[in-house]
């Protein structure tokens, strides 16, 4: 299948500009010393119309970069980004609107992605009114419906976001999101800051926009339960790179990857009981200096010498299913 | 045996200019030595209030207005601020769930430490220095030496945490009460925090008190749990038995609406409605506008706390099953 939207090879580097004292030193001769993070390393990954890819990664793995690099916010430092097999950047202005219109992101803080002193029917409705998506005659009834649809009352459209609780505003960034008409929603971890019985609310809210709109998601969460339930396919991704993709229910099963099956022995699970944890060694490398070869290799329990040298290629393991370990070379 | 922590009829109420708030509602429990008692609720459910109410944190407008917290023999409520300052950090520590806002950004480790160690005990700086050391080393932080002459953010937010906890065991507190110390962390690092402590707490007998709206993370590890809703604790049991057969009709909901209760891609149990304002709960049971099974008497009076058994309490008039001991 043809995928709606897909990354190929994208890699983005952020350099701290040198700061005065780096400036001075440069001034008197010294060696200009470059802070570059990797934050996302050649990572390639599609998603095809409809579909919802899990993206689950600790801090500093790149999850939240390569979801604003597909939404359009943020332009890869290397690699493509194509839209219906197109590279986006080559794109007429015309087709390029409609390939950024199509793919919309919901963030993680309600509070901090909605403009406290606009009202709700402005949030939602400014950009679809500018995009000329609606007439103005129609936008307060587009916004209405927009508003139920999400499990807003109407009557609260000249409401600020502030009399609003958190699970109705993380409502609120939906519609917005919505309002364009997209047909890819990046959702970075939109139900991490709520409560369990909101939490539902929500994921039951997605599932359900899913059916209606026909809505692909890329699902940006750092909760394996969340990512389980509601994800077709899975991208566990490592410093940046992807270490595996796989179907949901396969890679739950039966992951692959050392680190995937590290991630699921320390998921906080109910039907444990209490018992003894026996965690994953070691913290997570700084971005700034990563390790060679394989990112994993100082926490992983199989790291062989080959693992401290070579990085290992993501490559198909089973039908549908890649992952990058040197381990697959010696089954 | 004296529980090493007993809280009774803990009220604790804040005057605002809206109304008197009772974020606290006549809060009951105890913690032995050495036992781990998960507090877990949603957001204004008052689980972190109830924790700064037993370290005697709690500022104006707030007050403690009635209700007895005993440690061990003593009673600390009515205390001065003088005899406060000798039971906190010494019998009682608390971590909160992020270290960047406890530690002091500007000193070293070691400064900040040592000031911890010597207010509780007479001894040289060397010595206190030499225990600070032990401290750190024995919550897992490699190269301790180097590590006590940095600064916090030269840590990671893992490492920043084990820091918190290295200080909350400086003194060997009877209690300690860990206010979502893992939310903040990623998995990984969570597993790492919770087994430290769980060692840690096995090791010397610290009774704890674990605050938490995770209800995966402490089940692993609390030997009992306390559901707070609206001020209140309205279910408390032993964990596997709670959670195993939930009797409050709001327990039932909250694991229901688990996404790892679910079969995947189906749609999610949910609670109905949202938590109510505390300002204006109604006069029945709280959770009766959002209660699958309310009845008339529900929604009309509030259901006073029932005991079942030697160890499961409940605040519900039509608790779900057989509720067992």
């Amino acid at each position: 299948m043809k995928p709606l939207i897909e990354a190929r090879h994208v890699s983005k580097r952020f350099t701290r500009p040198p700061d005065l004292a780096a400036k001075m030193a440069a001034l008197l001769g010294g060696k200009a010393r470059h802070e570059v993070v990797h934050a996302l390393d050649n990572v390639s990954l599609g998603l095809a119309e409809g579909e919802v890819l899990g993206l689950v990664g600790e801090s500093g793995s790149g999850k939240s970069t390569l979801g604003r690099i597909l939404a359009g916010i943020w332009e890869a430092s290397d690699g493509e980004v194509l839209f219906e097999g197109e590279r986006r950047d080559d794109l007429g202005s015309g087709d390029r609107r409609k390939a950024d219109l199509a793919v919309q992101m919901v963030f993680q803080d309600p509070m901090s992605s909605l403009n406290p002193r606009m009202r709700i029917a402005d949030i939602i409705g400014e950009a679809p009114l500018f995009h000329g998506i609606v007439p103005k005659s129609q936008l307060a009834a587009y916004v209405a419906d927009l508003m139920e649809r999400v499990g807003l009352d109407p009557s609260f459209a000249d409401r600020f976001p502030h009399q609003f609780s958190g699970g109705q505003r993380t409502r609120v960034g939906i519609a917005r999101a919505l309002a364009v008409k997209p047909r890819v929603i990046v959702a970075d971890e939109a139900v991490a800051s709520l409560d369990v019985s909101i939490q539902a609310q929500i994921i039951n809210l997605f599932m359900q926009l899913r059916a209606e709109f026909g809505l692909a998601y890329l699902f940006i969460s750092h909760d394996l339960g969340v990512v389980r339930h509601l994800a077709d396919r899975v991208a566990i991704l490592y410093l940046g790179r992807v270490v595996e993709i796989a179907p949901a229910d396969e890679l739950f099963q039966n992951p692959g990857h050392p680190y995937t099956q590290a991630l699921l022995a320390n998921m906080p699970k109910l039907e444990t009981g209490k018992h003894a944890f026996a965690p994953l060694q070691g913290e997570i490398p700084s971005p700034l200096n990563p390790p060679t070869g394989c990112h994993f290799h100082p926490r992983c329990p199989f790291a062989m010498e080959r693992c401290t040298t070579a990085v290992p290629v993501l490559q198909e393991t089973a039908r549908g299913r890649r992952s990058a370990c040197h381990l697959n070379d010696h089954p | 045996m004296t529980a090493a922590l007993q809280v009774s009829n803990l009220e604790t109420h804040f005057f605002t200019r809206a109304g008197v708030v009772k974020a606290v509602d006549g809060v009951s429990f105890s913690i032995a030595r050495g036992e781990v008692l998960g507090l877990v609720g949603e957001s204004g459910s008052g689980k972190t209030l109830t924790a700064l109410s037993i370290l005697g944190l709690v500022d104006p407008p707030g007050k403690i207005v009635a209700g007895s917290i005993r440690l061990g023999d003593e009673e600390l409520t009515g205390l001065s601020e003088r005899s406060w300052r000798a039971i906190r950090g010494k019998r009682i520590a608390m971590i909160f769930q992020d270290p960047m806002m406890t530690l002091n950004p500007v000193l070293r480790i070691e400064t900040q430490m040592i000031e911890a160690v010597l207010a509780h005990a007479v001894m040289s700086k060397d010595n206190a220095r030499q225990r600070c050391r032990e401290a750190l080393a024995r919550v897992g932080i490699p190269s301790p030496d180097e590590r006590l002459t940095a600064y916090p953010h030269q840590f990671s937010g893992g490492m920043r945490q084990r820091v918190a906890i290295a200080i909350a065991l400086l003194h060997s507190p009877d209690v300690l009460i860990a206010d979502e110390p893992t939310t903040a962390l990623d998995v990984t690092i969570q597993a790492q925090i919770v087994a430290e402590v769980q060692k840690l707490a096995a090791a010397t007998g610290t009774a704890i008190l674990w605050v938490t709206h995770d209800l995966a993370v402490v089940s692993g590890l609390s030997d009992r749990l306390a559901v707070m809703y609206a001020g209140r604790i309205v279910e408390e049991g032993p964990t596997t038995e709670v959670l195993a057969r939930p009797a409050h009709p709001y327990t039932q909901g909250l694991l229901r609406s688990l996404p790892v209760n679910n079969q995947r891609g189906r749609r999610l149990n949910q609670i109905p409605g949202s938590t109510p304002s505390l300002l204006r709960l109604p006069p029945g049971c709280p959770f009766a506008p959002r209660c699958e099974a309310r009845q008339e008497d529900c929604v009309s009076t509030r259901p006073p706390e029932s005991q079942h058994g030697t160890e499961r309490r409940l605040r519900c008039f039509h608790p779900l099953g057989e509720v067992s001991p």
